[in-house]
């Protein structure tokens, strides 16, 4: 019932908005309409694009070197009309899922995204289906081409577990009151606490269109605001993550319902870009207020409290060129800093290992847009390990480096 | 944190960005004026620009805005829809922003930021002496 009564209240809530916004917005087309002639792609057109990245990675302390072909994304759309699209990216993760090579661990093949978009009005607009919500920057904008260095930002790996897509509705609106400033809020299905695990946070947590229980929702939403160059958001989600039965919840002793074991995350970040200079920067923290009883039901060492940090400067040295200006090749420099277990409750247990900076150097080339050459040096300080959380004793425990270098060089598209 | 105290630290920190958007538009917004239409045609004052150079031309009965930019006399019309995807794009006094997936474009509409490839579409435009006509179905 409590469910039924929020998913209601929900539901009201997002359709007084739509209906606020629709008698605000612009007049809708018509396709009779003359002045809009020319003025619209074929109506009905499909349209097929694409990424990817593969990479290879020198560990200069265990002088293990790796290649792989991290990732190819099929992206196939479909025009029905003007106001109504349809969006899918289909990702293969390792080249394959299964393998007959000895000591092979399967890929991924899984929907990055699938969602409708319906187009209120030329401001705003309603997406449905599995879809990316707007946390952090990499979460929507992870194409490879687009940001510097071949692994994505670590604090938008390991604490905002991107690409985090959920199944829901959300609303996206461009703000004509106060130019510049784009704001979304989005319903979803909430986090499975049963897959918490330590050292990777809420990651496993999320169900990517599989299967979800949504007994348990979630709420997301992000003010972005553009000014001059630069780029301002905020976000926040906040959502249950024990989508189980009552009689489950009690027997493990979680608090039930929509909002029940809940989890936070807030987040903002800054861009700015000019005159081929770049800088961005992103601050994070999770708070799980209810660890203690996630930890007590599954034994998973769950953090109360997750936060990291980074910074990015960057140079596109072909800046001033007007001969090179369709190429680009940026020097930039990276810190960042995570601990996943900054708070733990009496009866988790607190390891170093998860209190990790990160320093990246590198330079990306694009001889022309949608290519990328990566070349990147990554150093990575982190804490001992807690030895009551070693599973395998001296002599069969593999070698732990608080101090370790990759050397990474990668290439990415995009068309 | 308690859910009661997330969702009053989230509201007041989403109140304070719109508080300090709406004050740093007040300094930065760019003018929004409606034209007229005719067919396929929206007309547009030289005067408009007495303010400044930058201004979004904007008619109900099309799908996007238009980004109109007066440089020494001559003027470019730049249609604000991103060339990546096709959403509408937010224009700032320095740049073209997609919202969406992140792309850039600067004021001539060629890209700063990918993922979006291609330059924005721009508008034929003819001029008299008092009057700038957009032609919306011929593009340079």
């Amino acid at each position: 019932m409590t469910t039924m009564k929020a998913m209601t209240k929900i539901s009201l809530t997002i359709f007084v908005c739509i209906i606020s916004l629709v008698r605000s917005g612009a007049q809708i087309l018509t396709a009779e309409d003359s002045l809009n002639a020319g003025l619209q792609r074929k109506f009905l057109s499909t349209y097929i694009s694409g990424y990817g990245e593969a990479l290879y990675t020198a560990d200069l302390q265990t002088k293990v070197n790796t290649a792989d072909l991290r990732r190819n994304i099929l992206f196939v759309g479909h025009r029905f009309n003007d106001k109504i699209q349809f969006f899918s990216e289909m990702e293969l993760e390792h080249a394959m899922v299964t393998s007959e090579e000895a000591n092979s661990v399967g890929g991924e093949l899984a929907m990055e995204q699938l969602f409708l978009k319906f187009n209120l009005n030329k401001n705003n607009y309603i997406t449905t289906g599995l879809f990316i919500p707007r946390i952090g920057i990499i979460n929507e904008n992870h194409l490879p081409t687009t940001f510097n260095g071949n692994d994505r930002h670590q604090v938008e790996q390991q604490i905002i577990p991107s690409t985090w897509r959920e199944i829901g509705i959300g609303l996206y609106s461009n703000v004509q009151k106060v130019p510049g400033l784009n704001l979304s809020i989005a319903v979803m299905n909430g986090l499975n606490s049963a897959g918490f695990e330590s050292g990777s946070g809420i990651r496993k947590g999320r169900s990517g269109g599989h299967r979800a229980n949504s007994s348990n929702l979630a709420i997301t939403g992000a003010a972005l605001y553009y000014i001059k160059n630069w780029r301002l958001q905020m976000s926040g989600y906040f959502g249950g993550s024990a989508g189980i039965t009552k009689r489950e919840a009690d027997s493990l002793q979680l608090s039930y319902g929509t909002f029940g074991t809940p989890v936070a995350l807030a987040e903002m970040n800054v861009q700015y870009l000019s005159q081929g200079f770049t800088f961005k920067a992103l601050a994070t923290g999770v708070s799980i207020p209810d660890a203690s009883s996630i930890i007590r039901a599954y034994a998973s060492n769950t953090p109360e409290l997750m936060a990291g940090c980074f910074a990015e400067v960057g140079y596109n040295l072909f800046h001033l060129s007007e001969k090179w200006r369709e190429k680009n090749l940026t020097v930039y420099g990276r810190y960042e800093w995570l601990d996943l277990n900054v708070k733990t409750p009496d009866n988790g247990i607190i390891n170093d290992a998860f209190k990790k900076a990160y320093i990246v150097a590198g330079v990306n080339y694009a001889p022309v847009r949608g290519i990328a050459l990566k070349l990147d040096y990554t150093h990575r300080f982190t804490g001992e390990p807690n030895p009551v959380l070693m599973q395998n004793p001296f002599p069969q425990t593999i070698p732990y480096y608080t101090s370790n270098g990759f050397v990474n060089l990668g290439m990415a598209y995009s068309f | 944190m308690e859910r009661r105290a997330f969702i009053k630290q989230t509201c007041l920190a989403c109140g304070g960005m719109l508080a300090a958007s709406a004050l740093l538009s007040s300094c930065s917004s760019l003018p929004l004026v409606q034209a007229k239409a005719d067919q396929d045609k929206l007309f547009l004052a030289k005067s408009e620009f007495a303010a400044g150079n930058l201004i979004i031309v904007r008619n109900n009965k099309i799908d996007t805005d238009i980004l109109v930019r007066k440089k020494d006399n001559e003027f470019i019309a730049l249609r604000m829809m991103c060339t990546h995807e096709e959403q509408p794009l937010t224009a700032t006094t320095d740049q073209l922003h997609c919202a969406s997936h992140g792309s850039s474009f600067d004021l001539n509409g060629n890209v700063t930021r990918e993922p979006a490839t291609k330059p924005l579409r721009k508008y034929k435009i003819t001029t008299t002496e008092e009057e700038i006509t957009i032609h919306l179905n011929q593009f340079l």
